[in-house]
């Protein structure tokens, strides 16, 4: 851990105006954060089948869940297919978002409209994504199956979500699908945080596109744009809505990541206590991933 | 409760629209969630028996409620386990057991002692029997049905099928995926109903991959059943959910359609030029696979009140009089002999529903830790169906490791 | 300057690249305008042939569910808790970007905690809360549960926000007689638009997109969300894909003409400096 810079204590009277302020928030997160991961954390250390909360929490303490969970291979599996989902989609996702920014930071007639609508997908939810796609990647009825086979690419119909071999494909495409639009945003800004001074110099200097995006532009986002990737690659681990309605974690298991599992024991087999367990250790990975990400961005950016 | 919090549930309600009924003063409210609120045929049912309910029980109003049944289960489950349960519960009776385990379902042997239930009720009714108490009231027990498109058997030469065999001939001459016609509508897509439709092949066959309470799904029997079914899929859609199934079939694009008989309803909704075609009758199986299908329970943890006013409703709904009116609806009527000769004059698909409901073998697994465990078996059992169907593998070799996966996951002792 | 011509290829490629991205919208609108005969074929149409074109999927749609009062239900819970998270968030975020105190360092944590926790699982403590408060089946308690996701992750943005504004301004307005509150209302408040802006839109998005709170912390349909009752169109008996596009296209019309009006706030609020160390 860096040291912490020594600071001055506050004077008594902006003491209270910074936990005043801070007062709301601090409620809020007791009440809505702190206080249910408390219970889940009960929960993942009380073993037994009971699912009535009253009746789980009087029950002793033990790693029973914990052992279950680490011991059983579809946890290992989930784990590896969370990787793959969130791998799968950040690259693209980032990819395709820096991309977009790069192109929109240009001047042309009709920017402003086009932006907002290549921006749209962000603000579709998670299951009317699924929905979607599910029904453009449908084997028999689909449009892109229609398509592929017109061009003459396909020759069978592909069942893009129920093939365990393109079944990861398939749930990684609607999510980047909705979450380029958060790299697009935040590079954009980003971007244009670059003071246009740079460029000049740089093309005083003779440097070509390619030079002045590795020289200039790029070292002005990285911190942003690293920021924005361990941000997206949290909500992407956890993610749920996209893939339970889509395949639900199938076929056979190959979809089934970290949050389907979780759900699945807690609402398909009534163990609320190894659900709760694979939700300690959901955090848990996170949280390290977290810490190593935070000091390599602070060094990053420093 | 400290006073923030009581302020902040203050504001919190003053912000609420349209929130909970206030009900008059005195008056019993029942929570009722279902998932056949909307399904055709039965809703009407369950609509007209409440209005009647509180008619005759003024003070007591049902709270009618539509659950997605794809949510049913799981959202059940999250108010048992917060402890505040429906007051009415009807519940899938696959997952009834798992439910009964947790202590969350109220005993009834007392109260069926003055009905005539236990003697009018089929054999089927023992399924609500769990740690030696009865512990709900079968709504329905059912047979197997086959939906089929007429108009497409003709225009492939071929006649009702009879057996299992004839029945994957007739799918086969009926598929023309290059035209988007296929012949059978059933359960390709992670569903908690491809279990009913692999059971049904297996029952159906007169295998049973439950034997004398052990795991049985490398007896050569089963594997030749469940390899039938793997054939079939291969005739229907991929990625076909249980109401994308149906629909492919009221639309005309699948000629067969596996499924329980309270499909009619949906099925009488189809287009002008298309219901024509679609016909209802048994399944080609030697034994009819079928089951209880669901069932009315009472929380134990509701007070003595309401328990008592569900009591009544469930009476209400076990009565000769709504026990006809359930079977006019085309979902088999527990009570016997319910339906007379003239209902079947009427409506004669009525009869074969009829018939092959009584006939009907289970098809759900009957040994305690399965029921208590149902979710456990039936994700194993669909994941070796998904695999059966999404990749290569040989039949026996899943079948192998469905049965060493189940060993482990859910041992029988 | 750019030249003329590198301008109108920068709008073909962009024409091109919003091409293929709403591609899947243009693909439910078209679907929701067909009739199931076209729409279940092997080769459907990619444009709708004209004489073709019905509305009779979303006549159904409006006949059958209430979908306005979802809507509305939605826009309620949107407005509430993005309003009350901003709030909360915006004092806590000066708080955090002013004063110096131990509670930054447990903010970060919190913030990456929020984003961690599974919602399928968090449901389950939220539902005995609620149930005790009397909450489930109350748009109030879909409200407050918003606000656990949304007040951590705006706090975040507003502090990035204010970080980037001058501590000079305070001492300015200090000097002209405010106390800190005046000086936060009256200087920093209207030179932070941007940053509410961009956050409140964020709020908005992700409130609107909500699903599992909302499918489990309220059962009766009268108070459901959009997000559940389209859902609830795929639970059905059956599955008409004309209706679930037609539900579907009807579900995102809202929150579309908010993000295309609102937009521009969002990358010059995000410029301004949130989302950044």
């Amino acid at each position: 851990m860096t040291a912490v810079p020594r600071r001055r204590r506050l004077p008594v009277r902006d003491r209270w105006l910074a936990y005043g302020l801070l007062a709301p928030a601090c409620v809020a997160v007791a009440l809505l954060v702190a206080w249910p991961l408390w219970v889940i954390v009960q929960m993942s250390l009380r073993p037994g089948r009971a699912l009535e909360l009253t009746k789980l929490l009087s029950q002793p303490l033990g790693f029973a869940n914990f052992d279950r969970v680490l011991a059983q291979p579809s946890t290992w599996a989930a784990f590896g297919h969370s990787l793959v989902y969130t791998g799968g989609t950040l690259v693209p996702a980032f990819a395709l978002g820096l991309g977009a920014a790069l192109l929109f930071h240009r001047t042309f007639p009709g920017r402003r409209w086009l932006r907002s609508l290549l921006l749209l997908p962000w603000a579709v939810p998670g299951v009317i994504v699924s929905i979607g796609f599910l029904w453009m990647f449908d084997a028999s009825f689909g449009v892109v199956n229609s398509v592929l086979r017109r061009v003459g690419v396909l020759s069978t119909d592909v069942a893009w979500f129920v093939d365990a071999d393109t079944a990861m494909l398939a749930v990684i495409l609607p999510t980047v699908w909705k979450s380029f639009p958060f790299f697009a945003i935040t590079m954009l800004a980003a971007l244009q945080g670059v003071p246009a001074s740079l460029y000049e110099a740089a093309r005083v200097d003779g440097a070509s596109p390619l030079q002045q995006f590795r020289h200039v532009t790029w070292p002005g986002i990285r911190g942003s744009a690293m920021l924005a990737v361990l941000l997206n690659a949290l909500w992407t681990f956890r993610e749920f809505d996209i893939v339970f309605a889509s395949t639900g974690g199938g076929p056979a298991g190959a979809t089934e990541t970290l949050g389907i599992l979780l759900y699945r024991e807690a609402f398909g087999s009534f163990r609320f206590g190894t659900a709760a367990a694979l939700g300690v250790l959901m955090v848990a990975t996170a949280l390290v991933v977290v810490l190593l990400g935070y000091r390599w961005l602070r060094e990053e950016t420093r | 409760m400290k006073p923030w919090f009581r302020l902040i549930t203050a504001l919190a309600a003053a912000l609420v629209l349209g929130s909970a009924p206030g009900g008059a003063a005195g008056q019993t409210v029942l929570d009722f969630p279902t998932w056949q609120a909307e399904e055709p045929g039965v809703s009407t049912w369950w609509k007209s028996l409440i209005a009647a309910y509180e008619k005759q029980y003024p003070d007591v109003r049902i709270n009618l409620q539509q659950i997605p049944f794809n949510q049913f289960v799981k959202q059940m489950t999250v108010r048992f386990a917060a402890g505040t349960p429906p007051d009415i519960v009807h519940l899938p009776s696959r997952d009834f057991a798992s439910f009964a385990d947790q202590g969350w379902l109220e005993p009834l042997d007392e109260r069926l002692k003055s009905t005539d239930i236990p003697a009018m009720w089929p054999p089927l009714q023992a399924d609500m029997m769990w740690n030696g108490k009865t512990q709900g009231v079968l709504l329905m027990g059912y047979g197997g049905m086959l939906f089929y498109n007429e108009q497409r058997l003709k225009d492939a030469h071929v006649a009702v099928p009879k057996t299992p065999d004839e029945w994957l001939a007739a799918m086969k001459a009926t598929t023309a995926a290059d035209k988007g016609l296929f012949g059978l509508s059933t359960i390709t897509a992670e569903h908690p109903n491809m279990v009913v439709e692999m059971a049904s092949w297996v029952i159906g066959s007169g295998a049973d991959w439950l034997k004398g309470g052990r795991y049985n799904f490398t007896d050569p029997a089963v594997v030749r059943a469940v390899d039938q079914w793997r054939q079939s899929v291969g005739y229907a859609p991929k990625g076909t959910n249980s109401a994308t199934a149906r629909q492919l079939f009221v639309d005309g694009k699948t000629a067969f359609l596996r499924d329980g008989p309270w499909v009619w309803g949906a099925v009488e909704k189809a287009s002008a030029e298309m219901k024509p075609s679609l016909k209802i009758t048994g399944l080609p199986f030697p034994v009819e696979p079928g089951g209880a299908s669901n069932s009315l329970h009472i929380a134990a943890k509701s007070d003595a009140r309401k328990k008592d006013a569900a009591w009544k409703f469930i009476v209400m709904a076990a009565s000769p009089e709504w026990q006809h009116a359930y079977a006019l609806t085309g979902s088999p009527a527990p009570r016997k002999n319910t339906l007379t000769p003239a209902d079947f004059a009427a409506k004669p698909y009525l009869k074969v529903i009829n018939d092959e409901a009584a006939r009907a073998q289970n098809l759900f697994p009957t040994v305690p830790a399965v029921r208590a465990g149902y979710n456990d078996f039936a994700t194993q059992v669909t994941k070796a169906g998904m695999r059966m169907i999404s990749t290569q593998d040989s039949t026996p070799k899943v079948l192998a490791d469905l049965q060493r996966d189940l060993e482990r996951e859910l041992p029988l002792k | 300057m750019t030249p003329r011509w590198h301008r109108y290829a920068f709008l073909a490629l962009a024409l091109l690249l919003v091409a293929i991205v709403l591609f899947p919208i243009y693909w439910m609108v078209v679907t929701s305008l067909l009739p199931s005969s076209i729409v279940l074929s092997r080769q459907p149409p990619l444009l709708p042939p004209p004489d073709q074109i019905s509305f009779d999927a979303y006549a159904e749609v409006f006949h059958r569910r209430p979908v306005v009062a979802w809507i509305l239900n939605s826009a309620i819970v949107v407005a509430g808790s993005s309003v009350i998270s901003l709030v909360v968030a915006t004092l806590a975020g000066y708080s955090l970007s002013r004063f110096h105190t131990p509670a930054q360092r447990v903010a970060g944590a919190t913030l990456l905690l929020s984003k961690m926790l599974p919602g399928s699982l968090i449901v389950v403590p939220f539902f005995v809360m609620f149930t005790a408060l009397h909450l489930t089946d109350t748009l109030a308690g879909l409200i407050l549960a918003n606000v656990s996701v949304g007040v951590p992750f705006a706090t975040w943005m507003m502090k990035g926000f204010f970080d980037t504004l001058p501590r000079e301004l305070e001492q300015a307005a200090k000097i002209d007689g405010c106390n800190e509150l005046q000086a936060l209302w009256f200087v920093i408040l209207p030179l932070a638009r941007p940053g509410l802006a961009a956050c409140g839109i964020y709020l908005a998005i992700v409130a609107w997109s909500e699903f599992v709170f909302a499918r489990t912390l309220v059962t009766k349909p009268a108070n459901w969300l959009v997000t559940v009752g389209l859902q609830s169109f795929v639970g059905e008996y059956l599955v008409e894909w004309p209706l679930l596009m037609a539900a579907g296209v009807v579900s995102l019309l809202p929150m579309f003409v908010l993000f295309v009006l609102l937009e521009p706030f969002l990358v010059s609020g995000l410029t301004s400096g949130a989302v950044k160390q």
